[in-house]
């Protein structure tokens, strides 16, 4: 019976990756076209056409101020994929940083990294920006901050992990013995070995971003206006919930796609480079 | 191991305190407060003391003691956490269960998918969803809160609850049957369980005596965690509903600024997770004999 599961695990994981690759794909295209040309200006008002539903002239229909909502996704594709890069930046390039301290010198070094890393996991993201935002004021960059050093944890403990399982193994202390300087036997001959899970984490994290920068504008403590966020747009959308019931649908179906397709995207790659997390 | 988790997990809200005591901006609003042109180390050692002495500070914006504040709002983002989670393990656990055992089936797909879709759906979107279902579309349930108490009024207090706790019990609920899911699973494939099989129980008994129980433990820490998620996930919710909460508290509290605020509504959060991871650790002892603290 598990011989008979095997293919269709690996199909089902195929069609993830497929699903997945395209949702991101068209997230991205979508981001770069809202940087380059919208149909309407993203934050253009015509108090002419209010909460106009979807039509030929607005496919998606126009919010409070007029402005028109397909402009506004688009463009928000933009601060969404801005979100993702910034925030898994700040989080793999800090975890790559503490892991491989952590489990390459070990030791007191460790458990400090460790104990912090575990405190700040427990440390749930919305509380970080509620402290961060107070400190500075709330921004779409406060929100990337509090998301990227939420994601801190996860991609240490993977290096850590990763560092640990190679780093006594014969080809290493070949390295060593031959004088290799530590900087460039964990960089060279260690780091490598992480590459894929931290590929994975990436993906992961990537969906996470964008939803909690979703959550953190919808709240007033992520992307500021008249900036076009797709959580923003649901905030406004709120307001007018009885007379326009697809301003809130269009952002919402947006972001569930977008996050469930980088979810797919991790799943299938995870499926396929690493396959010992199964 | 445990026990040191516990100790440095208080550790983390009062090192944020520290980096935000000392940025310049804050530093500038709120110098012309009382006792803010002292070092950083000597307010933070100040709001150590109050704490330990029950004191949280003085809102800046609402002038009112910290500590009156949040006991106020805990009538209502209390319960919205407990009924939420019941729901969500009410969801969770049968239906985790149930794919584990039928793994491979349309059921288990069927469950896999959902929870997958459920995960990447916004909780304040599901909540604008259920507004509009529920509360534009049917007029069953409220749209926004009103503000009643529970010894006022107990039923519309309950009523303003219904909403907020599907929204967050199902975002919960999703993350956790695939957990339950996988526990399960896991231990099925343990030889024990075939042992218990082979000499014939039925399989009621083999799932409640010999699966759940080790399962448990598997389980116990995911939902210590889930509840951490639940509180942060309170304060979105609460500002969809307009339930004012804790979270909305503090929401209120960083757009106006008001630091004690923000650091006390933090700070009893971070102190209600540390609580919740203590219970989890207790109750490992009681499901697992094996686990001992001396």
């Amino acid at each position: 019976m598990t011989k008979n599961l095997e293919p269709e695990i690996t199909r089902k994981s195929e069609a993830n990756l497929v699903f997945g690759a395209l949702v991101f794909g068209f997230l991205v295209l979508s981001a770069l076209i809202g940087l380059i040309w919208t149909p309407y200006p993203p934050n253009a008002q015509d108090f002419a056409a209010q909460l106009v539903p979807p039509s030929f002239a607005h496919p998606f229909g126009t919010d409070n101020f007029g402005r028109d909502t397909l402009s506004r996704m688009l463009r928000g594709a933009s601060t969404s994929v801005l979100v993702g890069i910034i925030s898994v930046g700040i989080g793999s390039s800090f975890g790559l940083l503490f892991g491989s301290l952590a489990g390459f010198f070990g030791g007191l070094l460790d458990d400090i990294i460790s104990r912090i890393l575990d405190a700040t996991s427990a440390f749930p993201t919305i509380l970080l920006a509620l402290l961060i935002s107070t400190a500075f004021r709330p921004s779409i960059w406060s929100a990337m901050l509090a998301v990227g050093i939420s994601s801190i944890p996860t991609f240490a403990r993977l290096t850590r992990a990763g560092v640990l399982s190679v780093k006594n193994l014969e080809y290493v202390d070949s390295a060593r013995a031959l004088g290799v300087s530590n900087a460039r036997i964990l960089w060279r001959h260690i780091l490598p070995n992480v590459a894929a899970p931290l590929l994975v984490q990436g993906t992961f994290a990537f969906g996470v971003a964008i939803l909690a920068e979703a959550a953190l504008s919808y709240l007033g403590l992520g992307t500021q206006p008249p900036q076009a966020s797709w959580g923003r747009m649901l905030f406004d959308a709120q307001t007018f919930i009885y007379n326009s019931a697809w301003a809130t649908i269009f952002p919402g179906v947006i972001i569930a796609i977008t996050v469930l397709g980088l979810n797919l995207l991790g799943d299938g790659l995870r499926d396929r480079f690493d396959p010992r997390a199964r | 191991m445990v026990f040191s988790a516990l100790l440095i997990v208080p550790g983390d809200p009062v090192q944020l305190i520290i980096g935000l005591n000392n940025d310049p901006a804050q530093y500038k609003v709120l110098s012309e407060q009382l006792g803010l042109d002292k070092p950083p180390l000597e307010r933070f050692g100040r709001w150590v003391v109050g704490l330990a002495q029950g004191d949280f500070g003085k809102s800046t914006s609402l002038s009112a003691p910290v500590k009156d504040l949040i006991l106020a709002r805990l009538p209502v983002t209390l319960p919205l956490i407990i009924a939420s989670s019941l729901l969500a393990l009410i969801i969770a656990l049968p239906a985790g269960i149930f794919a584990a055992r039928h793994k491979g089936t349309v059921f288990d797909l069927g469950t896999v998918l959902v929870t997958q879709i459920g995960l990447a759906i916004p909780s304040f979107w599901l909540g604008l969803i259920f507004i509009l279902v529920f509360a534009v579309s049917l007029r069953w349930l409220p749209a926004v809160s009103s503000s009643v108490t529970w010894t006022e009024n107990p039923i519309a207090a309950i009523r303003n609850l219904v909403l907020p706790v599907l929204t967050l019990a199902l975002g919960q609920a999703a993350g956790l049957v695939r957990m339950v899911r996988s526990s399960v699973l896991e231990v099925l494939g343990q030889d024990y369980v075939r042992t218990a099989r082979g000499k014939g129980l039925l399989e009621s008994v083999v799932i409640n005596k010999h699966v759940l129980r080790n399962a448990a433990i598997q389980i116990l820490t995911l939902l210590g965690i889930q509840l951490g998620q639940l509180l942060a996930g309170a304060i979105i919710v609460e500002s969809v509903f307009n339930l004012n909460g804790l979270g909305k508290l503090g929401l209120s509290a960083v757009r106006n600024s008001d630091f004690p605020l923000v650091q006390g509504v933090v700070f009893s959060i971070a102190v209600m997770i540390v609580l919740i991871n203590l219970i989890v650790d207790l109750l490992y002892g009681a499901l697992d004999p094996r686990i001992r603290y001396d």
